[in-house]
């Protein structure tokens, strides 16, 4: 009888690096959660933060120190969106909103995407809190 | 086993050597451990792009270590300067522009036996508005002649006297006193030693060059730039050259120099204002600069060393060989654009015993009188062979008059005509400056045709006609020969009835004409060359001169003229020549001729452009 193996289609490290005790090796991450990771990263990569290739990234950071205003709140999905879009080629984007809370002054991305050969909706929501 | 490529530098295709790394890299069941390098937002890519940058760093680094070490590679002065350093070699410092001065001090009170300008009186001029000081570097003192205090032929030099004074810490060569100025002249350095604060005795250090004839007791200093871009000056260690004691207290005079600024044409009369008094009096007028102010310079370029160092080396600081003693004055006074040497037993005709030198400026066309006496005595006397004397010569220039014809398609090009004709000028002069203008640098007709085509598509083709002229500076009312060592040599083969010279005034009859030179063809090697009246081509003077067209010579016997026309200062003679190129040789220049045209002399224009539209 045949049998079947899962295969991980994305396969990911875990930039913690934490040991994982069992194997001695260190985490993983794989499918939904690798690029769940990834769109986290590109969201907080500011624009000339990676070495050459400076088009990597988004302007979340200097944007989080404006005035919020509909037009910022505009700029700010509009350049998650785009960076999703170019460097992101796995997933197809289905939405992305931000939500003000104005009480913690956070701001909360929530975008839902697919993967592209599936239908099923994946949300990842993220908190962007200005630190300095 | 995968092959890993290793000679990559670029960022960009060291993370493509990762890649293809992590490509290999499987489990136990054959499967990727990493799948998500290729997208730029996973925590691999990351990685990757930090891996990368850490080897492109490193190998940039390598690199630039490996390229330092050599002078051909070195990008850095630093490291130019000091590989140059191994090779003997210390870079030019800005030279001062240096002129000399004539002058008469009124009658001093007391009518002293002698009367002396102290050092680093001030003279100032004006060059292109700007107000520049000249000083004399040493105390010049005289005696009065017929009760007339005469300064005779006061060389005075270009800059800003300064001082430092230190005071020596730990004695020997590895204390080394920093001259704080990058546009120090550094031949107007002066160094003097003081015992201590308390003692005054002082005693003069000159700058050493050679290590064969120090004694522990020389009085001498090292000069070389360190890798900040200054010079710094440091003394023997009590083997070779004396050893500075503790206490001590080193004084460095010199001047701040303004480099290449304060060169003045021999053409121009420049005029000095002395700032000082000697004596209590006052020189009230302007004087006049018997030499004016040439040989100034800025410092060596990373260019120049590379260039020099390597020369410098092969002549051991011995002038020995026609090429030494290029290196030696190359190396010593940077004004020079071209060197020619060549034995007293190859000039024509021969003079034994002495080496031939010919120079030609960057700027002009001749070197001052000063100037050779100043290499003669100050450059070559030290290093020359004890029997042989250098003599120098004035460059044989071979100025070339082109007329240039373009053929020019307007509808194959983004240039309008004019424009193509600027194009044109530009190329060729550029041709002239890097190709020729230098000894025995000759012109090839199809460069230059080729280097004119290639400005732009639009040009369909050009055609080139050249003259080529000698210029002769006869002394006015007096008999002047060229014949024999004198001769005029166009050292090409000349076309028969080509020869025409700029008119000039000639007496003939007690009457003053003005004429022209031109050959009257009467064998295809020879002629015999008239005078003729510039108005009336009737002639004045038969047979005043000769030409050989083969050997491309022009005598004359006796050329006696009454004057230039208007303001010309010579007389040219025109020929066209056999073959498309023009031959040099070792003592021949050939440059354009920078000449404007005059109708009323004859005096062709040096350049002229033509567009024609096709």
């Amino acid at each position: 009888m045949a049998t079947t193996k899962n295969v991980k289609q994305f396969v990911d490290l875990d930039l913690s690096f934490k040991v994982n005790p069992f194997t001695k090796d260190i985490y993983l991450k794989y499918d939904e959660e690798a690029v769940k990771t990834a769109l986290k990263h590109l969201i907080q990569t500011k624009n000339f933060e990676r070495f050459f290739h400076p088009e990597i990234g988004t302007q979340v950071h200097s944007l989080m120190f404006e005035n919020f205003s509909p037009a910022v709140k505009i700029a700010m999905e509009r350049t998650i969106s785009e960076a999703i879009e170019k460097f992101e080629p796995r997933v197809r984007l289905v939405d992305l909103f931000i939500k003000e809370l104005a009480d913690s002054n956070d701001l909360e991305v929530n975008i839902i995407f697919t993967f592209k050969n599936t239908d099923t909706p994946i949300t990842i929501t993220t908190l962007l809190s200005r630190l300095r | 086993m995968a092959n890993y490529r290793l000679s990559e530098l670029d960022f960009d295709e060291i993370k493509i050597n990762l890649k293809q790394f992590l490509t290999n890299y499987r489990d136990k069941d054959n499967n990727l451990v990493f799948k998500d390098y290729d997208f730029d937002a996973s925590s691999i890519s990351i990685l990757l792009d930090l891996l990368a940058y850490n080897t492109h760093y490193n190998a940039y680094f390598a690199n630039m270590v490996a390229n330092e070490m050599f002078l051909d590679s070195a990008v850095k002065r630093e490291s130019a300067v000091s590989i140059a350093k191994h090779l003997g070699y210390t870079p030019l410092s800005y030279r001062s522009a240096r002129a000399t001065v004539s002058f008469t001090v009124p009658t001093p009170d007391g009518v002293p036996g002698t009367l002396t300008m102290p050092k680093y009186s001030p003279f100032t001029t004006t060059i292109n508005d700007t107000r520049y000081t000249f000083v004399n570097l040493d105390a010049v003192t005289i005696r009065p002649t017929n009760g007339e205090y005469r300064f005779d032929n006061v060389e005075i030099v270009e800059g800003q006297p300064l001082s430092y004074t230190y005071r020596v810490d730990v004695s020997g060569p590895d204390e080394k006193y920093t001259i704080p100025n990058k546009n120090i002249d550094t031949t107007t350095l002066r160094v003097t030693v003081q015992n201590s604060y308390t003692d005054l005795t002082s005693y003069t250090y000159t700058q050493a060059d050679n290590l064969s004839a120090l004694t522990p007791e020389s009085k001498v200093f090292f000069l070389e730039e360190n890798p900040s871009g200054y010079f710094e000056i440091f003394f023997g260690d009590g083997i070779v050259g004396k050893k500075l004691l503790p206490r001590n207290l080193v004084k460095i005079d010199y001047l701040i120099s303004s480099g290449d600024v304060c060169n003045v044409s021999g053409d121009i009369t420049q005029t000095f204002t002395l700032g000082a008094t000697i004596g209590g009096q006052t020189v009230a007028s302007s004087i006049v600069a018997s030499v004016n102010s040439t040989g100034g310079d800025t410092a060596d370029t990373i260019e120049k060393i590379k260039f020099k160092a390597p020369r410098f080396l092969s002549s051991f600081n011995r002038a020995v060989t026609a090429n030494d003693y290029k290196a030696i004055i190359e190396a010593n006074y940077p004004l020079v654009e071209s060197v020619a040497v060549w034995g007293g037993e190859e000039n024509d005709p021969p003079i034994y015993g002495k080496v031939i030198i010919s120079l030609k400026p960057y700027r002009g066309y001749v070197v001052s009188d000063a100037t050779k006496n100043q290499i003669k005595n100050d450059v070559l006397n030290d290093k020359k062979m004890m029997s042989i004397q250098p003599e120098f010569v004035d460059p044989q220039y071979l100025y070339v008059t082109v007329d240039n014809k373009i053929k020019f398609d307007p509808k194959n090009s983004r240039y309008t005509a004019p424009q193509i004709e600027v194009l044109v000028r530009a190329k060729i002069i550029e041709y002239f400056t890097t190709d020729l203008q230098q000894f025995n640098k000759s012109f090839y007709y199809s460069k230059l045709s080729k280097a004119i085509d290639s400005i732009d598509p639009s040009i369909i083709g050009n055609v080139t006609a050249f003259k080529i002229h000698k210029r002769i500076t006869p002394v006015i009312g007096a008999e002047n020969g060229y014949s024999g060592s004198s001769v005029i040599k166009f050292a090409n083969k000349l076309i028969s009835g080509s020869i025409i010279s700029t008119a000039f005034y000639y007496t003939v009859n007690n009457v003053v004409k003005t004429a022209y030179l031109k050959d009257v063809i009467t064998n295809a090697t020879t002629s015999t060359i008239d005078l003729l009246d510039f108005y009336t081509d009737e002639i004045l003077v038969s047979g005043i001169g000769s030409v050989n067209y083969t050997g491309g010579e022009v005598t004359f016997v006796s050329l006696n003229p009454t004057g230039y026309i208007e303001n010309a200062l010579d007389i040219r003679i025109y020929s066209k020549i056999e073959e498309l190129d023009i031959t040099s040789a070792k003592d021949v220049i050939i440059v354009i001729d920078d000449g404007t045209l005059y109708t009323n002399s004859k005096r062709l224009a040096g350049l002229t452009v033509t567009v024609n539209t096709v």
